[in-house]
C-alpha cells in the first residue's frame, strides 16, 4: 500500500491532518507527521531530518507520498529525499495536492491497494469535492489523458451472438474499472479507444468472432487478465436465451405480406391485444443553437442536471430490480454509464466554455452526434441502442430547462400509440392498464422492447408514419408475433379472428406451463422438489412459468437495497404478498434479511470490520437491531395468515441466536394479537445451514426448528476458510470437496434422524452433474435458479436413484476435489 | 600564492555567529513587515548550532568536511526557507573543495559559485525576485570578475562586500515573488529582504575574518 507523509510547519497540524486521513482509511494505510521543530520557544517551522525519519518510518515498496504545506516545508521536503538511501528515494514522490484535501484523497484510495500514480492523481484531484460544492469554479483544464498505445497486450475473441452491444459494452467497462490498471482497446485495426470509457467501447462495433485487443500498462495486469479470459468465457455474460429469442424475432421479420390496408411493422414483443388506442405522439425534440456568455452558471446547471438525472436514474434501476429482477435492471447500467461518462461530460463542457452555447445546445449537439453515430452502425443491435441515447439526451434536457417530460397516464386499459419509448418510461407505465405497445421507432432489441416482451405486452415498432391514422379510441388488434396492426372500422372480421386467437394463445400456454409442472420422478419412481431461487416478485413469476415447486429461498435483502431508509412492514407486506400470489399457492420458504460481508447498505449502519464475513452478518445483525428485524416478522407473520410460507434465518451459528429469534417472534406474535391482525400459529422456522459450528449441535437445534437449508456456498467458504472470491485459491474452492461432501451427509444423516426437513440452496444444486450425487446422499429437496428448474428436473427424470447409490456409495471416501470431479464427470 | 586558511574558515563561522546574534532582532524586524518574523530566530539558532560544534569543525581534514558539516548542521536547525538554502549553500560549496585545506581566489569562487547554484535550484528563484540571490548572484559576478583580473583576495572581498551592500539594498523596491513575502504582493515593495541582508553579514563576516 502507498503509505503518506504530512509535512508542515505546524506539529498540531501535521498531526491533525494524520489523523483525519487515518480515520478516512481505517488505519490501513500508514501515515507519518512530520510537523514543527523541536524547539520550544519557537516551534513553527520544518526540519528536512525530521522528514527524513518521517519517510523511512513508514517506507513502502508501493511508494511514498510526500505531501508538505507551504515555503520551506517544499524545499527541506526535497532536500530529505535526497539524503535517503538511493533505492527509498526512487519510490518517493512530492505531491502539490492542498495538505489536507489531498491527504484524505489520497488515503482513501491507498486503502485500497492503488499504486502510487493512482493515488498521487487522486490527491491532486483532492479540490474537486470542494469546487462542485461552493462554486464558481475554474473549469478543470485538465489535459486529456492521452490513449494508451503500448502497454502489455491481451486479446479475446468476441464470443456472444450479438457482439459487444451494449450490455456487455457496460460489463466490460465495469470490469475494467474494478483494477487498477489503465487500458485501451481496439478491434480491427481501428484506432485505440479507453476501456473505461462507455461510449467508445460502445461504438467499437465488434461483433461475434472479432477480435478484441487491450493494451494494459497497471500493476493488476494479472486480475485484469484473468477477469476478461472469464468474461469471454461467460459468453460475454449474454445468456443463450438471449439468442434464443433474437431469432424468434427474426423469423418473424419474414412476414411482410402487404395485407391491404392493414399496417405491418417488426414484432417486437409476441402475443395478440386488442382495445382502445391511446395515442402519445409528441414532436422529436430540437435544440436551437444559443450563446450563453456566462459559462460557469451553465457548467452547473448541466453538472445539477446530470447529477438529478442520475439519481432519477439509480431510482428506477432500484425499482426495476426490486419489481423485474436483475435482467432488466442491468438496462438501466448503459444509461447511467452514459451520464457518467467522462469523455463526453469533457466534451459537453469543452463546447460551453470554448463556443460558449448554452448547457442544453451543448448537449444537444455531442448526444444527437453519439445518436447518429448509433444509427450508422452496421451492427443492428447497437443501432438499436439510438433510442436509449435518446431517452437519456431529452431526460436532461428537460431537467436543464426545468420543463416535464411527456408523461404518459392511462385511465383505462389500452394500446399505447407512440413515436417511441425509453425503458424508463416503459417501467413507468402501468403495466395493468397496458394491453400493447406500437411505437413509430425503435427495433427488436431496443431496451424498451426487451422491457415489453418480459413483461409479457404484445408489441410492435418500425412502423414510421404507418401508424398515423391511427386516432384516440380506435379500436385496433396487435398481431405481436407477425408485427401486423389491425384497425376495426377496416377490417371487423380480423378482429374477431384475433380475439379467437387469443383465446388459443391463452390455452396454450396454459398448457405448457402445466407440463414444465410435472413433478420430477426420478425412473425408479422417486419423487423430488425441485424450489427456486428468487429475490423479486418478477423473478417468483418466472420460476413458476418454469415450473418451480415452490419457492426454497427468498432473498429478501434486495428489498433493503439502493435506498436511504428501511422498507416498512408495509411495503413488505405488499411485495410478500405479490411474490406469493405469483407463486399461486405453492409453498415460499423467505429468507429474513441477510446483510453485512459483502453486502453492504449504508443507512443500516454496519460497522467496518477487520473481517466482514465474520462479523455482523445475517441474524447476528438482525439480532442487535429489532426494530428492523421485527418489522420484517410482521410483515411475515401477517402474510403466514393467506399463504403457505415458511421462515427461514441466515448465518445461524449457534442455539442461542435461535432461542433469541424465537423469543423475538413471540413478542411479534403478542404485539399482532394484542392489534387483533391475523397471522398464522403453524408457520414454519428454519435456519440456513451455513455455518459450520451447526453441523455439531444439530440434534440440539433441531428441537427448536421445523427444517434446515443447506446454502452451499457460504458453507463451503467457511468450511475450508476460503474466500470465494480469492482468484488464488479458486483452485479449490468448490462445494464437492470432499469435507464438504462428507459436512453434507452428516448433516443430512442427522436431519433425518431427527426427522427434521432438509432441502439444499446453492450453486451446487444448479449444476445437473451433481444431481445424481445429490441424490446419493440423501436429498429430495433443491432450491436453484428458475431458469435452470427444467433441466434439473430433465436430469431426475432420467436417473435411477438406487443406482446412485451404488455409484456413488465410496464417494465421500474420496480424498481429493480432482477424484469427485472425476466420479461426476465434470 | 595568497590563500584562506581553515583557521580562517572557522573564524567566518564564529562571525557570522556573532553578526546573526547580534542582528536577531533586526533581521527578526525585517521578517515581520513581509515574512513571519521568525528570520533572526532561525539564522541565531542555526549559527548558534554550528558554534557549538565549532571544537569538531575545527578537527576537519579538510575545507569540504568542514563546510559540509557546517551545511548539514544548519539544515538540521533553521527550521525556515533560509535553512534548506544556506545548507545547500554549504554542501553545494563544499563539493568543490576536496582535499583543500587552504582556498585560493578561485577555489572561493568556485565555491560560491557552486552554492549559489544550489540555492537557485533548491528555491527554484532567480534574481529580481527580492531574496538572497540579490546578494548573492552579484557577490559570485564580482568574484568571477576578480579572479580574471587576478585580484588580491582582500581587494575581491572589498568588491565583494561592497556588491553585497548594493544587492541588498536594491531588494527595497522588489517586489517579492518568491518566499512567504510573495504572498503580499504588491505590499512587499519598500521593504528590505531579511534573507538578502542575512547574506550581506555572511559576506561581510567573511572579509573581516581575513583581513
Ligand atoms: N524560493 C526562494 N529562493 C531563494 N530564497 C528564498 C526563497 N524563499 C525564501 N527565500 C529567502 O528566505 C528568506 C526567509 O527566510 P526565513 O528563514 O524567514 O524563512 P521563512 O520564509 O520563514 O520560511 P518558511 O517557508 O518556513 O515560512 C527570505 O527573506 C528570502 O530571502
Ligand atoms: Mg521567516
Amino acid at each position: 500500500m502507498v503509505s503518506i507523509v504530512i509535512v508542515s510547519h505546524s506539529k498540531k497540524l501535521a498531526e491533525g491532518v494524520k489523523e483525519l486521513a487515518e480515520q478516512m482509511s481505517q488505519n490501513k494505510v500508514k501515515i507519518a507527521a512530520a510537523g514543527g521543530l523541536d524547539d520550544e520557544s519557537s516551534p513553527i517551522g520544518t526540519d528536512a531530518f525530521k522528514i527524513m525519519e518521517a519517510i523511512e518510518l513508514v517506507d513502502s515498496e508501493d511508494g511514498i507520498l510526500v505531501l508538505m504545506d507551504i515555503g520551506s516545508a517544499v524545499m527541506n521536503a526535497e532536500l530529505a529525499t535526497e539524503m535517503l538511501p538511493e533505492e527509498i528515494m526512487k519510490r518517493v514522490l512530492l505531491c502539490e495536492a492542498p495538505l489536507v484535501e489531498g491527504a484524505i484523497a489520497a488515503a482513501a484510495q491507498s486503502m485500497v491497494g492503488a499504486n502510487l500514480e493512482a493515488v498521487v492523481k487522486e490527491a491532486r484531484r483532492g479540490l474537486q469535492g470542494k469546487q462542485s460544492l461552493i462554486g464558481p469554479q475554474e473549469v478543470e483544464t485538465e489535459l486529456e489523458t492521452p490513449i494508451l498505445t503500448n502497454g502489455k497486450e491481451i486479446s479475446i475473441t468476441v464470443p456472444n451472438k450479438l457482439g459487444l452491444h451494449a450490455r456487455p459494452a457496460v460489463r466490460l467497462v465495469e470490469i475494467t474499472n474494478k483494477f487498477n490498471n489503465e487500458v485501451s482497446v481496439s478491434v480491427n485495426n481501428k484506432p485505440f479507444v479507453s476501456a473505461t470509457s462507455i461510449s467508445q467501447v460502445g461504438t467499437l462495433g465488434a461483433k461475434k468472432g472479432d477480435i478484441l485487443v487491450f493494451k494494459v500498462k497497471g500493476d493488476e495486469f494479472l486480475e485484469f487478465e484473468k477477469a476478461l479470459k472469464q468474461f469471454e468465457f461467460d459468453n460475454f455474460g449474454d445468456t443463450k436465451e438471449d439468442v434464443f429469442k433474437k431469432e424468434e424475432t427474426k423469423k418473424t421479420l419474414k412476414v411482410s405480406a402487404s395485407n391491404d390496408d392493414c399496417i405491418q411493422g417488426i414484432s417486437a414483443s409476441k402475443g395478440v391485444a386488442i382495445g382502445k388506442a391511446k395515442v402519445f405522439l409528441n414532436t422529436s425534440i430540437s435544440v436551437d443553437e444559443e450563446i450563453v456568455e456566462n459559462s460557469l452558471d451553465e457548467i452547473s446547471k448541466f453538472q445539477k442536471a446530470i447529477k438529478n438525472i442520475i439519481s432519477e436514474t439509480e431510482a428506477i434501476k432500484e425499482k426495476t430490480l426490486r419489481l423485474h429482477g436483475k435482467e432488466n435492471a442491468e438496462i438501466f447500467n448503459f444509461h447511467l454509464l452514459l451520464l457518467n461518462d467522462n469523455e463526453k461530460l469533457k466534451e459537453v463542457e469543452k463546447l460551453i466554455t470554448e463556443n460558449h452555447f448554452s448547457a442544453s445546445y451543448a448537449w444537444f449537439k455531442v448526444f444527437t452526434n453519439l445518436e447518429d453515430m448509433y444509427k450508422n452502425m452496421s451492427d443492428q443491435y447497437l443501432r438499436e441502442r439510438a433510442s436509449d441515447i435518446v431517452e437519456i439526451r431529452n431526460k436532461v434536457i428537460a431537467e436543464i430547462s426545468g420543463s416535464q417530460e411527456m408523461e404518459i397516464t392511462l385511465s383505462e386499459p389500452s394500446i399505447l400509440v407512440v413515436n417511441e419509448i425509453g425503458p424508463a418510461q416503459t417501467l413507468s407505465l402501468d403495466i395493468d392498464n397496458v394491453l400493447g405497445i406500437i411505437s413509430q421507432k425503435g427495433g427488436e432489441t431496443s431496451h424498451a422492447t426487451i422491457l415489453a416482451r418480459s413483461l409479457g405486452i404484445p408489441s410492435i415498432t418500425g412502423l414510421e408514419n404507418r401508424i398515423d391514422g391511427i386516432s384516440n379510441g380506435d379500436i385496433i388488434g396487435v398481431d405481436g408475433t407477425n408485427g401486423i396492426i389491425y384497425l376495426e372500422k377496416n377490417h371487423p372480421e380480423k378482429i374477431k379472428a384475433l380475439r379467437e386467437e387469443k383465446k388459443v394463445e391463452e390455452d396454450l400456454f396454459k398448457e405448457s406451463l402445466s407440463k414444465a409442472k410435472l413433478p420430477a420422478l426420478s425412473s425408479d419412481g422417486i419423487e423430488f422438489q425441485i424450489l427456486a431461487n428468487i429475490s423479486s416478485p418478477k423473478e417468483a413469476e418466472k420460476a413458476f412459468a418454469n415450473g418451480a415447486d415452490g419457492i426454497g429461498l427468498y432473498r429478501t435483502e434486495f428489498l433493503y437495497m439502493n435506498r436511504e431508509i428501511p422498507p416498512k412492514e408495509d411495503e413488505q407486506y405488499e411485495i410478500y404478498k405479490q411474490v406469493c400470489e405469483n407463486m399461486q399457492g405453492l409453498p415460499i420458504t423467505i429468507r429474513t434479511l441477510d446483510v453485512g460481508g459483502d453486502k453492504p447498505i449504508p443507512y443500516l449502519g454496519i460497522p467496518e470490520e477487520t473481517n466482514p464475513f465474520l462479523g455482523l452478518r445475517g441474524i447476528r445483525y438482525c439480532l442487535k437491531n429489532k426494530v428492523i428485524f421485527k418489522a420484517q416478522l410482521r410483515a411475515l407473520y401477517r402474510i403466514s395468515a393467506d399463504y403457505n410460507i415458511r421462515v427461514m434465518f441466515p448465518m445461524v451459528g449457534m442455539l442461542e441466536e435461535v432461542i433469541e429469534a424465537k423469543e423475538i417472534l413471540a413478542e411479534v406474535r403478542k404485539e399482532l394479537d394484542a392489534e387483533h391482525i391475523a397471522y398464522s400459529k403453524e408457520m414454519k422456522i428454519g435456519i440456513m445451514v451455513e455455518v459450520p459450528s451447526v453441523i455439531f449441535i444439530l440434534p440440539q437445534l433441531a428441537k427448536h426448528l421445523d427444517f434446515l437449508s443447506i446454502g452451499t456456498n457460504d458453507l463451503t467458504q467457511y468450511l475450508l476458510a476460503m474466500d470465494r472470491e480469492s482468484t488464488f485459491l479458486s483452485k479449490h474452492y468448490s462445494a464437492l470437496h470432499p469435507a464438504v461432501l462428507n459436512a453434507l451427509l452428516k448433516i443430512i444423516a442427522t436431519a433425518n434422524k431427527e426427522q427434521i426437513d432438509v432441502s439444499l440452496c446453492g450453486e451446487l444444486a444448479s449444476n445437473p452433474k451433481a444431481t445424481a450425487l445429490l441424490s446419493a446422499l440423501g436429498l429430495r429437496k433443491f432450491s436453484v435458479s428458475g431458469p435452470v428448474i427444467p433441466r434439473v428436473k430433465e436430469a431426475i427424470r432420467v436417473m435411477d436413484v438406487s443406482n446412485n447409490n451404488k455409484i456413488f456409495k465410496d464417494i465421500i471416501a474420496c480424498n481429493t476435489l480432482n477424484e469427485v470431479e472425476k466420479m461426476i464427470h465434470i | 600564492m595568497e590563500t584562506i586558511k581553515l583557521s580562517q574558515l572557522i573564524t567566518w563561522l564564529e562571525k557570522i555567529a556573532a553578526y546573526m546574534q547580534e542582528n536577531k532582532t533586526y533581521l527578526t524586524e525585517l521578517d515581520s513587515a513581509i515574512g513571519d518574523a521568525d528570520h533572526g530566530f532561525n539564522m541565531e539558532r542555526g549559527f548558534q548550532k554550528v558554534i557549538g560544534k565549532i571544537e569538531e569543525l575545527k578537527q576537519s581534514k579538510d575545507a569540504s568536511v568542514l563546510l559540509k558539516n557546517t551545511g548539514m548542521t544548519l539544515i538540521s536547525s533553521i527550521g525556515g526557507a533560509s535553512g534548506p538554502l544556506y545548507g545547500t549553500f554549504f554542501l553545494q560549496a563544499s563539493m568543490v573543495l576536496k582535499d583543500k585545506n587552504e582556498l585560493t581566489l578561485e577555489d572561493l569562487k568556485s565555491s560560491f559559485e557552486n552554492g549559489l547554484k544550489g540555492i537557485k535550484s533548491r528555491g527554484r528563484a532567480t534574481t529580481g525576485e527580492k531574496t538572497m540571490i540579490d546578494v548573492l548572484e552579484p557577490v559570485v559576478t564580482t568574484l568571477i570578475t576578480a579572479v580574471e583580473q587576478n585580484l588580491t583576495i582582500s581587494d575581491a572581498l572589498t568588491n565583494m562586500l561592497a556588491a553585497a551592500e548594493k544587492g541588498m539594498k536594491s531588494t527595497i523596491d522588489m517586489l517579492a515573488t518568491k518566499g512567504r513575502a510573495s504572498y503580499l504582493g504588491e505590499r512587499s515593495v519598500g521593504h528590505q529582504d531579511p534573507g538578502a541582508t542575512s547574506s550581506y553579514f555572511i559576506v561581510k563576516a567573511l572579509k573581516e575574518s581575513i583581513n
